[in-house]
C-alpha cells in the first residue's frame, strides 16, 4: 500500500481501535518471551496456585513494575500530545534506567524498539515520530497512543490489563494453573488494573517507586537458572 | 464562637531539629589522593584517619547520633580526576520513631576521570514508626568508577522489633557522563512488617542491601562475582551486569546474616580489607 493511502486509512479507523492492534499477542514485539520474573518465582514456590498467582500479580501491579510504567507511559504521551521532545526523552532515559537487571532492561528495551518500528511502518501518524537509540515498552505505547489520539485511560487500562494477560500466559506454561483459572484470575485483575490506571494518570515521576526488592533480586537468580522458557 | 485552647491557633510550635552538611572534595597530586576541600555544618563531620593504603579513607560522623523527625542532612563527596575515596560510617545509623515529620538525606557523589570512589556506609536501622525519605545521586565519568554499597534493616534485631507503620523511601540515581543510567526507588510506605512478608518484598526478610558497581569492568567481573556470593545461611544474594552497570543484592533474615554474607564479599570484591571502622 502506498504510503499516503495507509496513512489516510489510518486517520479514519481512530478511536481505540489501534488499542487491540497494538497490545495484541501478534503484534511483532514478542511479549510472549517475557514473564518478568514470574519464572524465577514460580522455580522458588512463590507462585504454586491461581491464589498465590493473584496476589503476585496484584503486588506487582500496586507495587512494582505495573505501577511505575503506567506513570512513565502518561508523562510519554502528555510529551508527545505537548510536542515536548526534551521531556519525551528525558522519560524514556528514566523508563530504560529503572530496569533492575539485564534480563528486565532487555524485557522493556526490545520490546520499546519493536512495537515503535512496527508501528511506524503500519501505523504511521504525523506526531509519530522515531526515538534515537534504545525505547521502553510503556514509552513506545505511549508515544503511540497520544500521536493518534487514543485517549490516555483507556490507553492505560489496556496497556496494563494487556501485561496481565501475558503474565497470566506465563503462568500457565510454567505452573500447575489451568486455561479456566488462568481466565478467572484476568478476570479478578480487572478491578486492580482499573485502580491503578487512575492512580498513576495523575502522578509525577517523582511518586515513581517500588517495593518489589526480592522479586527484582530474582532476576537475577533467573540469568542463572537451569531450564527456562523465558528470557525474564 | 470557637476560641481554641491551644497555642499558635493550634500549630504546634516547630521544634529543633537537627540540620547537617558535609562537602569534601579530593584532588590527586604526585599520584596520592589528598583532602582539597572540607566544608561542615552543624552535626555532620568528615574525619579523615591516617590510613596505610594509597587512597584516601574518609570517615563521615552524624554527630547527633541518629536521625529523628524532620532531621535534614546533606554530604557531597567529589573524588576528582584520578583519586581514590573510600567514604564509610562508624556505626549504624539509627532511624528513630517521627510523630509526623519526614526526615531526609540527600547525598551526592562525583567520581571524576580515572577516579574512584567507594561509598560504604554501615546499616541504616529503622526504627517502629521511622520515617526517612533518603536521596543519593551520583555522577560518574566515562572512566571513573564508582561502587554503592547500602544495607537497610527493618526494626531493631534485639527487640524483635516489627515496623507496624513507617516509611523508607530510598531514591538512587546514577549518571555517566550526561546520561541517566541506574534509577532506583524503594518505597516501602505504611505496615512495613506486613509488607515484608509478601514474597515479592522479602518473603519474610528484614535486611536488604544493594551493590552498585559502575565501572569499565562492571559487566566482565559478574562470573566471578557469582562464584564469590554466598547461598543460604538465611541470606539470599544474586547479580546483575549490563550497560557497564554491576549490581549485586542481599536480602536477609537477620543483620548477622546480612553482614556475615557481606563482609567476606566485599573483601574479595574490592581486594583489600574493610574500611577500619567497620571492624570497630
Amino acid at each position: 500500500m502506498d504510503d499516503a493511502l495507509l496513512l489516510q486509512a489510518v486517520e479514519k479507523g481512530q478511536g481505540i481501535l489501534p488499542l487491540f492492534a497494538w497490545l495484541s499477542p501478534s503484534y511483532p514485539v514478542g511479549c510472549y518471551a517475557y514473564s518478568h520474573t514470574l519464572e524465577w518465582a514460580v522455580e522458588a514456590g512463590d507462585v504454586a496456585d491461581e491464589k498465590a498467582l493473584v496476589a503476585w500479580l496484584r503486588d506487582q501491579m500496586t507495587l512494582g513494575f505495573c505501577r511505575n510504567d503506567a506513570i512513565l507511559l502518561s508523562h510519554a504521551y502528555r510529551a508527545v500530545e505537548a510536542g515536548h521532545e526534551a521531556a519525551l526523552v528525558s522519560v524514556n532515559e528514566l523508563a530504560l534506567a529503572l530496569s533492575p537487571s539485564a534480563e528486565l532492561y532487555l524485557e522493556t528495551s526490545q520490546q520499546g524498539r519493536s512495537f515503535l518500528d512496527a508501528t511506524l511502518a503500519a501505523w504511521p501518524a504525523p506526531g509519530l515520530l522515531d526515538l534515537d537509540g534504545e525505547v521502553a515498552f510503556p514509552i513506545a505505547i505511549g508515544m503511540a497512543a497520544a500521536a493518534h489520539g487514543v485517549p490516555l485511560p483507556i490507553t492505560l487500562n489496556v496497556y496494563l490489563f494487556a501485561l496481565v494477560q501475558t503474565l497470566v500466559s506465563a503462568a500457565i506454561r510454567l505452573a500447575p494453573i489451568g486455561q479456566t483459572a488462568g481466565i478467572r484470575v484476568c478476570s479478578a485483575m480487572a478491578v486492580t488494573v482499573r485502580d491503578v490506571s487512575q492512580e498513576a494518570i495523575d502522578l509525577s515521576l517523582e511518586d515513581i517507586g517500588g517495593a518489589t526488592f526480592r522479586a527484582d533480586l530474582g532476576s537475577f537468580h533467573h540469568e542463572n537458572q537451569y531450564t527456562r522458557l523465558f528470557r525474564s | 464562637m470557637f476560641v481554641s485552647a491551644l497555642p499558635f491557633n493550634g500549630v504546634p510550635a516547630q521544634r529543633q531539629r537537627a540540620v547537617g552538611w558535609v562537602s569534601f572534595a579530593a584532588v590527586a597530586l604526585d599520584g596520592r589522593t589528598r583532602p582539597m576541600r572540607i566544608e561542615e555544618s552543624g552535626s555532620m563531620r568528615i574525619r579523615l584517619p591516617r590510613g596505610a593504603g594509597a587512597g584516601l579513607g574518609a570517615v563521615l560522623v552524624n554527630t547527633a547520633g541518629g536521625i529523628a523527625c524532620g532531621d535534614r542532612f546533606t554530604v557531597e563527596v567529589e573524588a576528582q580526576a584520578d583519586t581514590y575515596v573510600t567514604v564509610a560510617t562508624p556505626a549504624a545509623e539509627k532511624v528513630y520513631r517521627s510523630d509526623g515529620p519526614v526526615s531526609n538525606l540527600l547525598v551526592k557523589l562525583t567520581a571524576g576521570a580515572g577516579a574512584r570512589l567507594d561509598w560504604l556506609p554501615q546499616e541504616t536501622i529503622l526504627f517502629d514508626n521511622a520515617r526517612l525519605d533518603r536521596q543519593l545521586e551520583a555522577n560518574v565519568a566515562e572512566d571513573g568508577r564508582l561502587t554503592l554499597l547500602e544495607a537497610v534493616v527493618f526494626g531493631r534485631e534485639a527487640r524483635a522489633e516489627r515496623i507496624v507503620d513507617g516509611l523508607f523511601i530510598d531514591r538512587w540515581r546514577i549518571r555517566r557522563g550526561s546520561r541517566l543510567i541506574y534509577a532506583d526507588t524503594l518505597r516501602l510506605n505504611g505496615a512495613i512488617a506486613d509488607l515484608l512478608q509478601k514474597p515479592v518484598v522479602g518473603n519474610g526478610a528484614r535486611a536488604f542491601a544493594t551493590m552498585i558497581h559502575v565501572a569499565p569492568d562492571a559487566e566482565a567481573r559478574l562470573e566471578s562475582v557469582r562464584e564469590q556470593l554466598p547461598s543460604g545461611q538465611g541470606c539470599d544474594a544474586a547479580a546483575s551486569a549490563w550497560n557497564g552497570i554491576l549490581a549485586v543484592r542481599f536480602c536477609a533474615f537477620s543483620i548477622e546474616a546480612l553482614r556475615a554474607a557481606i563482609c567476606p564479599f566485599l573483601l574479595t570484591f574490592r581486594g583489600e580489607p574493610l574500611p577500619r571502622v567497620w571492624l570497630s
